[in-house]
């Protein structure tokens, strides 16, 4: 009996003295932020901020800030209204306005780690310098986009460990001037050339740096008198010195999209994406925000319209948030035979790919199925369904009078992707950010308004012979096209006229590539009307947001859920978003 | 210094141990004598079944078949009978030999034991609020798990449903919510051990007796794990006598309730109309001119099958009882490749040693599988067009009914089970051992060792070509996760009685520990579906993800001291204090201590009602007390980061950034309870019941706050902040309608509970702000306030001129304007903007509750169970647009509802396809949340004891059938065209927009549907 009492006490006693550490944490599978003030943890916060990137570049949120409701893009069968029609009800707390605003700022605070801990790392001067400089390329990246959607915000210059509720708007000209100096002092230390593709280099800090400038010197506030010699001596930095920087365009317009050319040598930057599913979560469904989905948003739903035709990678998976103005395609590519760009640019035909199911007889693999002519007269042909542009989805049919409403109209192949596993995965291709015909535009836009509109047309013509340019022609026949195409350029010795050109040409070179709200948002006729209320007022064909657009929407409103709500002093909405 | 004040305490603890074995070696004990005799009822029949014990141990004999018993006892000792339902009697047996009793009936049933948090006491004793549940009471709704079948049967326990699931789980709260961003779930206790598994592992057959602890002065004893209320499960054990064979059993089958409405052919053709929808595929056309349609549904819904089979045996002799028991139950689903199956075995075993020491045990094991928890293929079978086909001409599964614009893949492809498989497999193993020994006559010492043991292997395959994938690459996971948790307490308890006092004292410390370990890994691209996730080598692409790979420990060190006295059976009063220190806590902030103080008054017991004989209970208690919640998860006080990967073309390169911010200052919630009830028993104890009114005010509330996004830390962190309050009231009544004339004669018996709580938020992050709208929090209001537009109606077409002014246009949901925001302050200002948002409600509801009415009539027993709630808003992600399934844009069937046409002007939903913005249409989502439901309608059968008597005396059998969940009345969601207004699942992940719906809302989404159980069974003992 004794023996038992004893044994119970011994079982108490030794099960306590084991414990000495007893109430004390150990977070055996948890990494806290003290990682990130060790070398390894540096490059992370580094990743990290790149990583964020993902979230804009490719992402339904961006497409719809920044392609959908301009003069290039308007909504498509599945497009929200919201931000196509610039609807205001419900904007405040729509998460494609939150997201950028988000998700920019984690992707700051990681660029504030780094800059915060890369010196007392212990990590070799140079990877550190490296890191910094990278750091500070992308913090300018988020700031830019973040000042140019949202105006006056918090500005955030120091790594963030201790939690506050307090936010204030720091005014748009100081965050161009931090943006200007991060971009400065990146360029100094970073490569010329990407030791990696995607990694940031001096050549995309310039080319960042010049589109700053040309931002700022359009803005009320923020402009300063050199800005557009500024953007000139960066954008023309490099073409200058191409060489130096691996820079040159490509011959063919063609080549620039091809899926697996996305680090040519007209690539300044770009947002990276593989097939690793370890690196890439790929399935668009449950963790989309971050996927590439562009080369989903832009397509008809081919698939619907006859039977011959199902989805396939090549064709893609068509979830037509958004399709082209019928200004874009009337106006803008008006001229599709000596400028190639309208062809390279939209898939117009689709061909049989399931021939069991086609319906009329003859008809095999391979042959045409769906043809979009592009105009309303055209030759005959052989093809189960042929659209005129009256035909395409929304447009009202000249024979009926009525809307269409099948789901077809020019594709943007831009974004397509043959190596995504199924077709319902997300795009594998890295997403391009900036690239080198845009310098010159960049350079010839800086040009015109520094007033010496011959160097600037000259810049506007490298891009336009660059369009005249048709592999499947003969060499006289190319000389002739580009001839006729560099011609026409306007001498843009007037600031209105050639705004416009050069906006017109900005779609031809970039259209649907991230960044048409932020042209319109930016550009000013000579009465100071910003282009985005001017353009989508005035251009005809009209725009369909034409009598919904306003002019306080060169700025998005301030996520009311994720940020004003949750701030405890007050922050104040943008004009015109109500409360 | 935190460790050295820990083990200080320890050691004290282990002092007292010490001290009262060494006692304990130096007492004497009195010479053993044997007593036999008779016990009879007070009309002189033989009462058989008598549990009669050596007061201050368990030692103990029952009486046999007339009444008789025999036992040997210590010749200075005091000999306990007792009965069910008969007052218990204490004789001292100063040397006789013949002891004969007769027992007085106890119509109130005060002399019943109820456990007690460490502890028992005297039903008359307790001052605490406490529940507790009759176990043979819910035995009868045939369930597989305990809590389904504690529905509506105990005023105070809230439990709601959250999956329609077979082994599916509930959701608990005893009176209310306290807490904001930490859990609200009560504290389980299995014989006396913090329970950590899921109730699903227990077999409702092996539990004995269930108390739920409401208010502090009863919970305080768990300190920092009691202040959500304690639910104390006690299982079966031996008893001494003859071997005692028993076997429940019961076959059933289950049926879809109620399908989902959805639009049939023809109503989805004009919807489609309605919604401008033209685009017809062609096997929609072929459809349309064969007049052919498909309801998805009735393709895919079968026949769920359940059994149960338990078997056990017990037995004793004075110095050993033991009892064991194995377990069976399965329950199949209403769809394919989903259900429950739980194998259980259960053994108590309790020996004395010597004349001081008693060794016990118990081990509840059980092996469960879960078959397609998660896995929801409701999406295809609620919005394939009824327009497609299943099949193809040659009779195989059409793959893609939507041709190939619809990427839903066909539902039936769910009965090929090589395509998708999803499981669960659990192991489970609860052990408790304890020792005790009797150091002088009422103080004894006990160790009690709890050993509490799971292992869980989720794992699932999908295949590409099934609703799961919708044709992208399949998909497969391994999740494993084991737990490991001891808890080590030591014990010391004193009882005495002298002249007209009554003292218990018990002092308490006691060590937990446990820890978690769980691993994950995914994999995508397996070659063939039959590899499943059986082999993850063979698949192309295997991860591990950002979730679920985790290490999780946390420790509590504790001690504890009671003290009970009661005076001349009138006066009670418990003092209880315990000390707490937690690991989840930063240095500094780890310990706390608890007090509580209770006093109760016997009224009855007063000279003044002595004689009064309509009354024959009368007790008033009064208690107050502090506890707090642990529900702070571990690590919360250190921050963390998350992953974010990227790579560099080939190169996979690892992120990470701060997502969570630390918080060194963190600190429990504290919640101090006062509770005043009043027990009465009425007409000889055929009216009994219990009126309880309590006030919980919790302080320090952990809120996990979002930061405002410019802060770069996307994950909330927890700060302790605000207050919130919860009143209520309750009340159980139990009534004997019609009092049988005879043994077989006619009787109806009612018991009722009712009870209503009223949470509310009194202050938030600061006394100045009296709004969280991001978190959805409102001074003043519950944690589900929902806020959110008010919705009119639905723009009429007289109403034109004034929609326009809105944007809107007949056929558009009417919101009210009525704030301004900055310019107009509360005036309308003409513009639908966030002010015009308010809280409509909350998922509290006025009160609720559930009554039992049993009637018997010879062999016969039916008794039927309820369930009610009255008022508060349930949340239907179904009706709301941004869940799809009232998208009302054609291109999808969906759930039928009442859209509004120029025709139809109706207020209910709006036109198809209107321009409605979709951040603002959750408001067609908020439903009156009150119904009364038949939870089950039983009819048993208790065959005469003369036709077993070849079996012996003891045996019974009775035979019995039951339904489940029959019937729904008075709810205006089903007459809404909701299915059940029960919700099946909580926080708003799949309600895209995140506007207005709090995040702990419990919700109606899209899920399999509710079912409908009838079993038969029988209950056999011999």
């Amino acid at each position: 009996m004794k023996r038992i009492a004893y044994l119970a006490l011994v079982l108490v006693f030794t099960s306590i003295s084991s414990c000495t550490d007893f109430l004390e944490e150990e977070p055996k599978s948890l990494l806290t932020a003290k990682y990130l003030e060790t070398p390894s943890g540096v490059w992370s916060a580094l990743y990290s901020t790149y990583s964020d990137l993902r979230y804009f570049y490719g992402g339904e949120s961006a497409l719809s800030m920044t392609v959908a409701g301009t003069d290039e893009f308007q909504k498509g069968p599945d497009g929200s209204e919201e931000l196509n029609l610039y609807s205001n009800s419900g904007l405040l707390t729509n998460g494609q306005v939150s997201s950028t605003w988000n998700w920019g700022y984690t992707a700051i605070n990681s660029a504030n780690a780094v800059l915060e801990y890369a010196h007392s790392s212990g990590m070799p001067e140079e990877d550190a310098d490296l890191c910094v400089a990278e750091a500070k390329y992308l913090r300018a990246l988020w700031y830019f986009l973040l000042v140019q959607m949202y105006g006056d915000l918090p500005l955030n210059l120091e790594f963030i460990t201790e939690p506050s509720t307090e936010a204030y708007r720091t005014p748009a000209a100081e965050v161009y001037q931090a943006i200007v100096t991060d971009l400065k002092e990146a360029i100094d230390d970073l490569p010329n050339i990407a030791p990696q593709p995607g990694r940031a280099t001096a050549a995309a800090a310039h080319h960042l740096l010049a589109k700053v400038y040309l931002a700022k010197a359009t803005h009320a506030t923020a402009k300063e008198d050199d800005d557009y010699q500024n953007a000139f001596n960066h954008s023309t930095h490099l073409i200058d010195n191409a060489g130096a920087y691996g820079l040159a365009l490509l011959k063919d317009f063609a080549d620039v999209h091809t899926p697996r050319n996305e680090h040519s040598s007209e690539i300044l930057f770009t947002v990276e994406r593989n097939t690793d599913i370890v690196y890439n979560d790929l399935d668009p469904d449950a963790n989309g925000n971050k996927n590439n989905r562009s080369s989903f948003f832009f397509r008809p739903n081919y698939s619907a319209i006859v039977k011959g035709l199902i989805r396939d990678i090549p064709n893609g998976r068509p979830w037509h948030r958004v399709r082209p103005t019928n200004y874009l395609l009337e106006v803008v590519f008006q001229n599709r035979d000596d400028d190639t760009r309208y062809h390279k640019t939209f898939q117009t035909v689709w061909l049989v790919n399931d021939p069991d199911n086609v319906e009329t007889p003859g008809f095999v693999a391979g042959d045409t199925a769906i043809w979009l002519p592009g105009s309303e007269n055209h030759p005959p042909a052989r093809a189960l369904r042929i659209f005129k542009p009256s035909e395409y989805y929304d447009n009202v049919s000249l024979s009926t009078g009525e809307k269409q409403t099948l789901s077809i109209y020019p594709s943007l192949k831009k974004y397509d992707d043959i190596d995504r596993p199924t077709v319902a995965d997300a795009s594998v291709r890295p997403f391009i950010v900036f690239k080198f015909s845009e310098t010159y535009l960049i350079a010839a836009e800086a040009a015109m308004y520094l007033n010496r509109p011959g160097e600037a047309r000259d810049f506007v013509n490298v891009v336009r012979a660059r369009a005249g340019f048709n592999a499947n022609r003969s060499d006289a026949a190319n000389a002739a096209a580009i001839s006729r195409l560099t011609s026409t350029t306007p001498s843009l010795a007037d600031f209105d006229e050639g705004i416009n050109f050069l906006l017109e040409e900005r779609s031809r070179e970039l259209c649907g590539e991230y960044m048409r709200w932020f042209d319109l948002a930016r550009t000013r006729n000579s009465s100071g009307e910003s282009m985005l209320y001017y353009r989508l007022t005035t251009l005809t064909p009209d725009i369909p947001c034409k009598n919904t657009i306003q002019k306080h929407h060169i700025l998005r409103p301030v996520p009311q859920d994720s940020q004003i709500d949750l701030t405890t002093n007050e922050f104040p909405q943008n004009p015109g978003y109500g409360s | 210094m935190l460790k050295m004040k820990l083990l200080h305490l320890i050691k004290r603890a282990i002092g007292l141990t010490l001290f009262a074995l060494l006692f304990s070696g130096f007492s004497l004990w009195a010479q053993n004598i044997s007593i036999q005799g008779n016990v009879k009822d007070e009309t002189g029949e033989n009462l058989p079944g008598v549990n009669i014990f050596i007061m201050g141990t368990q030692i103990g004999v029952v009486t046999d078949e007339n009444g008789n018993y025999t036992i040997e006892a210590p010749e200075t000792g005091v000999l306990v009978f007792s009965f069910v339902g008969y007052k218990s009697q204490s004789i001292p047996i100063q040397g006789q030999n013949v002891i004969n009793v007769v027992l007085g009936e106890d119509v109130v049933g005060l002399d019943e034991i109820v456990v007690v948090g460490y502890g028992f006491q005297k039903k008359s004793d307790i001052t605490g609020s406490i529940t507790s549940v009759d176990v043979s009471k819910i035995r009868d709704v045939p369930s597989p798990s305990i809590m389904r079948a504690l529905q509506g049967k105990a005023a105070g326990l809230e439990i709601q449903n959250l999956s329609t699931r077979p082994g599916g789980s509930t959701q608990i709260r005893i009176r209310g919510n306290r807490s904001l961003s930490a859990s609200n779930e009560p504290l389980i206790v299995v014989d006396g051990i913090p329970f950590g598994g899921t109730l699903n592992d227990i077999s409702l057959d092996d539990i004995q007796s269930i108390e739920v602890l409401k208010d502090a002065s009863a919970t305080v004893i768990y300190g920092s794990r009691g202040s959500n209320g304690v639910i104390i499960i006690t299982t079966k054990r031996g008893a001494i006598g003859d071997l005692r064979i028993s076997y429940n059993g019961y076959q059933g089958i289950t049926n879809v309730t109620r399908k989902y409405e959805v639009y049939n052919a023809e109503e989805f053709v004009r919807l489609r109309s309605a919604a401008g929808y033209t685009n017809y595929l062609p096997t929609e056309k072929e459809s349309l001119l064969l007049g052919r349609e498909t309801d998805w549904q009735d393709l895919i819904y079968q026949t769920g099958m359940s059994s149960n089979h338990e078997i056990s045996l017990s037995a004793g002799t004075e110095r050993t009882q033991y009892a064991f028991s194995g377990g069976y139950f399965s329950e199949t689903g209403v769809l394919p490749e989903m259900g429950f199956t739980r194998y259980s075995m259960r053994v108590a075993v309790d020996q004395s040693i010597g004349r001081r020491i008693r060794v016990g045990f118990t081990s509840l094991n059980s092996a469960s599988i879960t078959d397609g928890q998660s896995a929801n293929p409701m999406w295809a079978l609620v919005s394939l067009s009824p327009l497609s086909t299943p099949y193809n001409m040659d009779g195989t599964v059409n793959e893609q009914p939507g041709y190939d614009t619809e990427e839903t893949y066909n539902p039936l492809t769910l009965k090929d089970h090589e395509r998708w498989k999803e499981q669960n497999r659990r192991y489970a193993s609860f052990n408790m051992l304890y020792g005790e020994v009797t150091i002088i006559e009422g103080l004894k010492n006990r160790v009690n060792l709890g050993l509490d043991i799971s292992d869980d292997k989720y794992n699932n395959f999908y295949g590409s070509n099934t609703p799961f994938r919708d044709g992208k690459l399949n998909s497969a996971q391994i999740k494993n996760s084991d737990n490991f948790s001891y808890t080590l307490e030591n014990l010391l308890t004193y009882d005495k009685e002298f002249g007209m006092h009554r003292l218990n004292v018990t002092a308490m410390g006691s060590i937990q520990e446990s820890t978690t370990i769980s691993s994950r890994m995914d994999a995508s691209n397996v070659p063939v579906n039959y590899l499943q996730y059986y082999n993850f080598s063979r698949a192309e692409d295997v991860f591990a993800p950002e979730n679920d790979n985790n290490y999780t420990a946390w420790a509590l060190a504790s001690v504890m001291a009671r003290v009970n006295y009661v005076y001349d059976d009138r006066y009670m009063l418990t003092v209880t204090g315990r000390a707490d220190g937690s690991s989840r806590l930063a240095a500094g902030n780890k310990w706390h201590s608890y007090p509580a103080l209770a006093v109760g008054w016997n009224i009855m017991n007063e000279s003044f009602l002595r004689d009064v004989s309509a009354i024959s209970n009368l007790k008033l208690r009064l208690g107050y007390g502090q506890t707090s919640n642990t529900a702070i998860n571990p690590y919360s006080t250190l921050g963390g980061l998350s992953g974010s990967f990227y790579n560099f073309g080939d190169a996979g390169v690892r992120g990470y950034y701060v997502s969570s911010l630390p918080n060194f200052d963190l600190s429990w919630e504290f919640t101090n309870t006062i509770n005043a009830g009043l027990d009465f028993g009425f007409l000889k104890g055929r009216i009994t019941g219990s009126v309880d009114a309590y006030m919980q005010e919790t302080n320090n509330i952990l809120l996990q706050k979002e930061l405002p996004a410019s802060q770069g830390v996307p994950g909330a962190y927890y700060e302790n902040v605000g207050k919130t309050e919860n009143r209520g009231l309750e009340l159980i009544l139990n009534g004997v309608v019609i009092s049988p004339s005879s043994k077989d004669g006619f009787a109806w018996e009612l018991n009722t509970n009712l009870f209503l709580n009223r949470e509310k938020i009194v202050e938030l992050q600061d006394p100045s702000i009296t709004r969280d709208v991001g978190n959805g929090w409102f001074v003043g209001y519950p944690s589900s306030a929902i806020y959110d537009y008010v919705k009119l109606g639905i723009w009429q077409l007289d109403e034109a001129d004034e929609a326009a002014l809105y944007g809107a246009k007949p056929g558009d949901i009417k919101l009210e304007d009525f704030a301004g925001g900055g310019v107009n302050g509360d005036e309308p200002d003409g513009v639908i903007t966030a002010d015009d948002r308010r809280v409509l409600g909350s998922a509290q509801p006025d009160f609720q509750g559930g009554f039992t009415s049993t009637f018997r009539y010879k062999g016969f027993d039916l008794s039927v169970v309820t369930y009610f709630r009255v008022g508060g808003m349930i949340v239907s992600a179904l009706h709301m647009p941004t869940d799809y399934v009232n998208r009302l844009a054609g291109r999808h069937n969906g759930i039928k509802v009442d859209y509004w046409t120029p025709d139809n002007p109706t207020n209910d939903m709006p036109q198809p396809n209107a321009t409605i913005d979709a951040s603002r249409t959750h408001v067609l989502g908020y439903f009156d949340g009150t119904f009364f439901k038949i939870r089950s309608i039983n009819l048993g059968y208790d065959l005469n004891s003369k036709h077993l008597a070849f079996l012996g005396g003891n045996s019974s059998l009775r035979i019995f059938t039951s339904i489940s969940d029959p019937f729904i009345f008075f709810s205006p969601y089903v007459k809404a065209g909701g299915v059940d207004p029960e919700p099946n699942a909580v926080n708003h992940e799949t309600i895209s927009g995140g506007e207005g719906v709090p995040q702990r809302a419990l919700k109606i989404k899209l899920d399999t549907p509710p079912t409908r159980r009838i079993v038969l069974g029988v209950n056999f003992k011999f």
